[in-house]
């Protein structure tokens, strides 16, 4: 047995006070009278001999002494099962990532179990243990710094909520290591649902290294793991929704979900997936609306542990016309033809120059070069590069003259990729007019034999798509709907980042939010939706919450969780680390008597119980 | 325990002086009192006519009133009241609780003897001095006149105040002779073995031949005492001693108690025709003695 708060074993001197009085007490006074006769009828008499007395006066003090020892006992809280293995200072690392609120049939949240669990383990640490506070999601918040007062560790873990944030577990060790390191032997003690790794080379004798699972036994949890809304291509004031749907791995059996679309309210769509344990669901969903109106799309699962990756909330954005500068002294007619049609989408807007034109006085969202390219090759923006005569900027480039050589069909290499969207390479007949001698990091999508004539990838950051055919000559091409759609998926693929579409890329919590005015949230809390507001420090502000903002300028965009990681809720394995005491066996120690404190307490009432009962039960005030 | 009070710590030697002066003013107040005071139907000690009857023969013949004989041609005898000896009965406590823990009981209880003392002695009456504690014992035999003064002071100087009080007992067997009858004065605090044995006690003294009187003795203290706290209290008679946690509350309860007993006594007396006077140590002897007298007593003349 050792004490956890040995400091309050000083204490034991007040013994020393009722033994003085009990030494040096006052006598009694002795005072003579002419007669007993009218204090006899007093109720407060003494009538006990004297042995009876001193036996009497020696309990009392046996029995003040007894609650004296059992009080300073209780305030050093003894503990049988400290355990030899106490380190000299300890690291708490808890989990706070989304994957914490999952809750267990009973409602408990994850970080509720681990909340408790802390407080058990830290109840049974003696006081001189220092211990350090580490919460992390996807990046390490040290909460509190190697402390030995337990009641500010205690009011900080109960102040740790889970946040709609990943949970990367690396960071937040590397800290935990260090403070660590300042006092040992440490432990450093991970409490979460789903393991650590632990490196072989940080385990060490000085410092150890413990995990506790407080995953749920049997979870059940599906959730939209991907969104993001973009312009249905080659089409005006219509939107599609990709939305990607996963079972988490746990999952005891196949889950049918139903998902709901609602806009503006109004449900839309609605569709049921089966998915099994780990299985994932891609889903276009094409959308009807206009700006400002809200989507939802709302998973519902029987069952489902983790809300936050139920819901997602977005608003339906209006595109700002894609500013395309083209470049070129002869320019073709078929690509003037494809860009016309998008421009009649009016979604794109074409700003037609020569090389005397070069450089523009207001930058573009995209610049395509046809037959020409500038010596001074543009960074900064996304590049379309058509029919090159020369190399330029990073594409090495051979000319194979007017005439060209042609091809009567090619090859999709990659069909999958967004710039190959829905083009068929059937009955495409095409005239190379150059050759990539290097096409650096650039990805063939085109074969023509066996030369590249159209390729796309980014360079240092810059997207480019380069092609090596004239749609001039290769009527068969620009005759036919692939072409314009090729422009078209180039010009959307390659400007996918720029400004004009950024408010349809959602935002993560702990993603930052450049604005000074007031934020205004429709926010989904994991359970419904409710309205918030967040005030930015300076002009940024940290995104903590999942759901549709709105900045005091007018911009709308959505924060999303969409997170593999999150969704696919771990099971309680015992293999991997401690698990917690299950409450039956908490309630169990509790019949029993509760810990020693709890015992000498209840001695200490006991003790006084019979003290008052001894001494006190005929006594008057 | 024997103790034994001094002559100079009784009596200064200016308290006879005062005692005579002290007779004069009851004298005078009596005189002043007795002016449209009507008579009392007491029986009295007095030489005073009573009343004529018919001479009878074997009569004794010097007894006839020739005047009366003269005037009316009859004989008749002339009455007188029989002349007899007033006989004061002063019966003292001297159980320990009348010296101790307050010696100013004993010394007001003596006071108040040798004032009714010298009283009936320079009233050429008998004077007897009793002490009353286990039983009662007379310690003077009856004296007459003055210059006996002397004795009674030396008498209740030396009267030893130990023992304890058995009032049953005490006045069970005590009862003077007929031929001895006259004034009894008992002069005590009445504290007995139970609350009602002074009660009880007033019965038996309301058979005794003659005109009672209770005098009761006590200290301020005794009736409020200044006690509080953890005591161990001690019995002066018995020796017995009981401990108790006395509160102002507890106080209170026995002043009340106290009290209680106090006009209890007095209504058994005032039952029993027995007069029934009470004298706390700290007040004045002399205004006190007065008061006492002027209540009424065959001793002053005045019952």
């Amino acid at each position: 047995m050792q004490f956890l708060n040995p400091s309050f074993l000083h204490l034991a001197w007040l013994a020393l006070i009722p033994l003085a009085l009990y030494l040096f007490r006052r006598r009694a006074k002795r005072v003579q009278v002419s007669t007993l006769l009218f204090f006899r009828s007093l109720a407060r008499e003494h009538q006990e001999s004297a042995w009876l007395r001193q036996l009497k006066r020696i309990l009392s003090l046996l029995l003040t002494l007894a609650v004296i020892l059992f009080g300073v006992l209780a305030l050093a809280r003894p503990a049988s099962d400290a355990g030899a293995d106490t380190p000299g200072s300890m690291v708490i690392m808890l989990d706070r990532s989304a994957s914490m609120a999952a809750k267990d049939a009973q409602g408990q949240t994850r970080m509720k179990a681990a909340q408790e669990v802390i407080r058990q383990r830290v109840r049974s640490l003696p006081d001189t243990v220092i211990v350090s506070l580490l919460a992390f999601d996807a990046k390490p918040s040290v909460l509190l710094s190697r402390s030995r007062n337990r009641r500010e560790l205690m009011r900080l873990i109960d102040g740790i909520t889970p946040v709609p944030r990943e949970g990367k577990v690396d960071g937040a060790f590397t800290v935990a290591r260090r403070l660590a390191d300042l006092e040992k032997p440490s432990e450093i003690w991970v409490v979460g649902d789903s393991a650590p790794t632990f490196e072989e080379s940080d385990q060490s004798a000085e410092v150890k290294q413990r995990f506790t699972q407080v995953a749920l036994s049997s979870p059940l949890n599906v959730g939209i793991t991907g969104f993001q809304i973009r312009k249905a291509p080659l089409t005006r004031g219509r939107y599609e929704a990709f939305a990607k749907v996963s079972a988490a791995v746990a999952n005891s059996r196949a889950v049918t979900t139903a998902l709901e679309v609602r806009i503006a309210g109004r449900l839309s769509q609605l569709r049921e997936i089966e998915l099994q344990p780990g299985a994932s669901s891609s889903i276009i969903l094409p959308l009807d609306g206009v700006r400002g109106q809200r989507l939802e799309i709302e998973l519902k699962t029987p069952g489902d542990c983790l809300g936050w990756d139920n819901l997602v909330l977005a608003p339906l954005p209006e595109l700002k016309p894609l500013i395309v500068s083209w470049f070129s002294d002869t320019p073709d007619p078929f690509t003037g033809i494809a860009l016309g049609a998008l421009v009649e989408s009016g979604k794109l807007e074409i700003l037609k120059g020569g090389s005397a034109n070069w450089p523009p006085k207001e930058k573009p969202d995209l610049y395509v070069f046809e037959q020409w390219a500038p010596k001074d090759w543009p960074t900064d923006r996304p590049v379309i590069v058509l029919n090159p005569l020369q190399s330029a900027g990073p594409l090495r480039v051979r000319s194979l003259g007017a005439k060209g050589v042609p091809h009567s069909s090619i090859r999709l290499v990659a069909p999958d990729h967004p710039v190959s969207y829905r083009i068929t390479s059937t009955r495409l007949a095409i005239t190379q007019t150059s050759v990539f001698e290097s096409l650096g990091s650039l990805e063939p999508l085109w074969l023509a034999g066996a030369e590249t004539v159209l390729a796309a990838g980014e360079i240092n950051g810059q997207r480019i798509v380069a092609s090596a055919v004239s749609p001039s000559q290769s009527e068969q091409l620009a005759l036919q709907p692939a072409f314009p759609l090729l422009l078209g998926n180039a010009i959307y693929w390659c400007a996918e980042q720029s400004d004009a579409l950024s408010e349809l890329t959602p935002l993560k919590p702990g993603s930052w939010l450049s604005t000074t005015g007031l934020v205004k949230w429709t926010e989904w809390d994991g359970s419904r939706i409710v309205t918030a507001s967040d005030q930015p420090q300076g002009s940024l502000l940290e995104v903590r919450r999942l759901g549709i903002w709105e900045t005091s300028d007018g911009s709308m965009g959505t924060s999303l969780l969409s997170s593999s990681e999150e969704t696919n809720i771990p099971k309680l394995d015992g293999k991997l680390g401690d698990a917690p005491a299950p409450v039956s066996s908490r309630f169990s120690l509790a019949k029993a008597g509760g810990t020693w404190p709890q015992r000498l307490i209840w001695a200490l009432l006991a003790v006084l119980l019979i003290e008052s009962f001894l001494f006190h039960r005929k006594a008057l005030y | 325990m024997s103790e034994t009070l001094a002559r100079e710590d009784l009596f200064e030697p200016a308290f006879l002086d005062r005692l005579r002066t002290l007779a004069l003013r009851l004298r005078k107040r009596r005189q002043l009192m007795r002016r449209g005071s009507q008579a009392t139907p007491a029986t009295g000690f007095t030489r005073e006519f009573k009343d004529y009857r018919h001479y009878t023969p074997k009569e004794d013949y010097r007894a006839i009133d020739w005047r009366l004989y003269a005037r009316l041609d009859k004989l008749f005898v002339r009455l007188y009241e029989e002349t007899q000896e007033l006989n004061l009965h002063i019966i003292v406590d001297t159980s320990s609780s009348m010296a101790r823990p307050f010696p100013e009981k004993r010394r007001q209880a003596l006071r108040f003897a040798v004032a009714l003392a010298y009283l009936a002695l320079s009233g050429q009456q008998r004077v007897s001095l009793y002490s009353m504690n286990e039983t009662v014992k007379q310690e003077l035999p009856p004296l007459r006149g003055q210059g006996n003064i002397e004795k009674i002071i030396q008498g209740a100087s030396h009267l030893n105040f130990d023992g304890f009080t058995d009032l049953t007992r005490c006045f069970e067997n005590y009862r003077p002779s007929r031929q001895r009858y006259g004034v009894i004065f008992v002069i005590s605090d009445f504290f007995g073995r139970d609350v009602n044995t002074a009660a009880e006690a007033v019965s038996r003294a309301a058979t005794w031949p003659g005109e009672v009187h209770f005098l009761q003795i006590m200290h301020p203290q005794e009736r409020s005492p200044e006690l509080e706290g953890e005591l161990e209290l001690a019995e002066v008679e018995t020796g017995e001693k009981r401990r108790f946690w006395l509160t102002k509350k507890d106080v209170q309860r026995y002043i009340e108690t106290f009290d209680a007993f106090a006009d209890n006594l007095g209504r058994a007396c005032a039952s029993h025709r027995i007069d029934f006077f009470q004298c706390s140590t700290v007040e004045p002897f002399e205004e006190r003695f007065l008061d006492m007298l002027v209540r009424g007593s065959a001793l002053t003349g005045s019952a």
